[in-house]
């Protein structure tokens, strides 16, 4: 049955590089259940169980990355299956934040809600200078979601957080990349071109280095004492299986 | 013998049309009322907990989180032992690459994390031994039974390893760090009666009749409020440990559980003067 319904993330690959594009144009690829759960099974396979895999570039079909929640799905429900909600989109930022393989987004016309917070969770994010990001969730009246609590202060510093979460403030790319939230601009049309360039020089990169260190950044470094920690842990690791010198 | 206590009772429930029970060669899930068990396989081909059966319990608990016919999941050993031993980490392609070694070890992790953050009550019944991943099962579990004569183990340091399966937070959470310390460096085997005064057990059964315990205990669990279960199992995965930490939640979750329907029950139960009729929301 679902076999015949359209691939909502369809994968391709260009050597190394496995690019993932969020397909449901109807709703400007919208974070639905559907997405999310297809998102999720696409990012544990590469992560963990695709050894030709490198690095990871996420983007969105028909020109926008993604609109955010479904909130033609969103209703009243009971507390219980209201908190499972957040499951998979948990699961999923944890694979994005810590998972061993670098991921890139390219980011054009629309970054709003949990695609904002998707863009953020990316090691690397490419936009045009027309793309608009948007914290919308306040507008909704929903708390921010799917890691955008972490991951938005840790691009862009606590206040500059705080203003675009609590205002749900429109930022275009070029002040994006002013404030950190964008790595690089490219011309509209050519940002998934740019995010592969640079997805395909993390993936010649040192790959257990790389995963060390995402593990470090992201789960690893909150302190100087965790820093220091996550140092000492990975070296060891390091040294001993690709014969790393130091 | 268990299968005999077991069956009426599923066979009660397949009358009402709920799901029955389910087999493959690594678990079973059995149904006796609100409650779920999920029996561990083990055998001479497969002797110990390894990444399969890891992977099996991972995706069994992750179908009962999301049944609302099941309120309680009651974990068991299909023999003798609750859990011989076993590494989750052996048996799928044995690679000493570190990023799939870290794969292969996520499984651990993962069940570890899915059984402190499920929104139900899970017991353990323990027979036996209580070697290997078995030990981690017990300690993420939120209520376990042992057998009188049941025995627990940590043995990672005899294979020269690192606990896994959550067991480095979970073991000194239930006993202590000076105990747990213990356990991990000496791999002492610890009796029942042991077990029970240092908190890793909570009550004993007589040996062949921790499944029945559990099954006693489990009806208590499965008829509680099920959201605020569900938030104070959330609370306890949040894993506050100050102060600060603890009074957070309380103001984070409470606010919540006040919504729920099984609590305006609860007080229209008390004004009634009657006992009250939880539904689980």
């Amino acid at each position: 049955m679902s076999h015949r319904e359209p691939d909502f993330v369809p994968l391709t690959r260009l050597g190394a590089v496995c690019v993932l594009t969020m397909t449901y144009p109807e709703r400007r690829n919208a974070f639905s259940a559907r997405m999310r759960t297809t998102l999720l099974g696409r990012f544990d396979e590469l992560m963990y169980s695709d050894a030709e895999c490198g690095a990871i570039v996420l983007t969105g079909a028909a020109g926008t990355f993604c609109a955010g929640g479904d909130l033609s799905e969103m209703k009243e429900r009971p507390i219980i299956d209201g908190r499972q909600v957040f499951d998979e989109p948990r699961e999923l930022i944890r694979l994005m934040a810590i998972g061993p393989k670098p991921v890139v987004a390219a980011v054009e016309g629309h970054a709003f809600g949990a695609g904002m917070s998707l863009a953020c969770a990316a090691d690397y994010v490419v936009a045009a200078s027309e793309t608009k990001f948007c914290a919308a969730f306040v507008k909704v009246g929903l708390m921010p979601d799917t890691g955008i609590l972490w991951t938005l202060p840790r691009r862009v510093g606590a206040g500059k957080a705080r203003e675009l979460m609590m205002l749900a403030s429109e930022v275009d790319g070029v002040e994006a990349q002013r404030i950190g939230l964008v790595n690089e601009l490219a011309q509209k049309g050519e940002t998934l071109a740019a995010a592969i360039r640079v997805a395909q020089t993390l993936a010649n990169g040192p790959r257990h280095v790389l995963a060390s260190l995402r593990l470090a950044l992201g789960e690893g470094s909150g302190t100087p004492d965790a820093a220091l920690r996550s140092e000492i842990d990975s070296r060891a690791v390091l040294i001993r299986s690709c014969g790393a010198l130091f | 013998m268990r299968r005999a206590f077991l069956r009426p009772l599923a066979h009660a429930l397949d009358r009402t049309g709920t799901t029955g029970s389910q087999v493959d060669e690594l678990i079973e899930i059995e149904r006796a009322g609100a409650t779920a068990v999920v029996t561990m396989k083990f055998g001479q081909t497969r002797p110990a907990l390894d990444h399969a059966g890891g992977e099996a319990l991972v995706r069994a608990l992750h179908e009962l989180n999301r049944d609302t016919a099941c309120r309680a999941i009651v974990i068991a050993g299909d023999g003798a032992d609750f859990c011989p031993g076993g590494d989750f980490s052996r048996g799928a392609g044995e690679d000493a690459d570190p990023i799939a070694l870290r794969g292969r070890l996520r499984t651990a992790t993962t069940l570890f994390r899915d059984m402190r953050r499920a929104p139900k009550p899970i017991l353990a019944a323990v027979e036996g031994v209580v070697r290997g991943g078995g030990l981690a099962l017990v300690c993420a579990s939120d209520h376990v039974v042992a057998a009188s004569d049941a025995t627990f183990r940590c043995d990672a340091l005899e294979a020269g390893l690192v606990p896994d399966g959550g067991l480095l937070w979970s073991l000194p959470e239930r006993v202590g760090h000076a105990k747990a310390g213990e356990l991990i460096l000496l791999g002492r085997a610890m009796p029942a009666e042991d077990a029970l005064w240092a908190g890793l057990a909570d009550e004993l059964a007589v040996p062949g009749a921790a499944l029945e315990r559990a099954l006693a205990a489990a009806r208590r669990f499965e008829s509680l409020p099920a959201a605020a279960v569900a938030l104070i199992k959330a609370a306890a995965w949040n894993g506050g440990t100050s102060i600060e930490d603890g009074c957070r939640l309380e103001l984070d979750l409470n606010p919540l559980s006040r919504q729920a329907a099984d609590h305006l029950e609860a007080v229209a139960a008390f004004m009634e003067r009657r006992p009250p009729h939880f539904t689980g929301n």
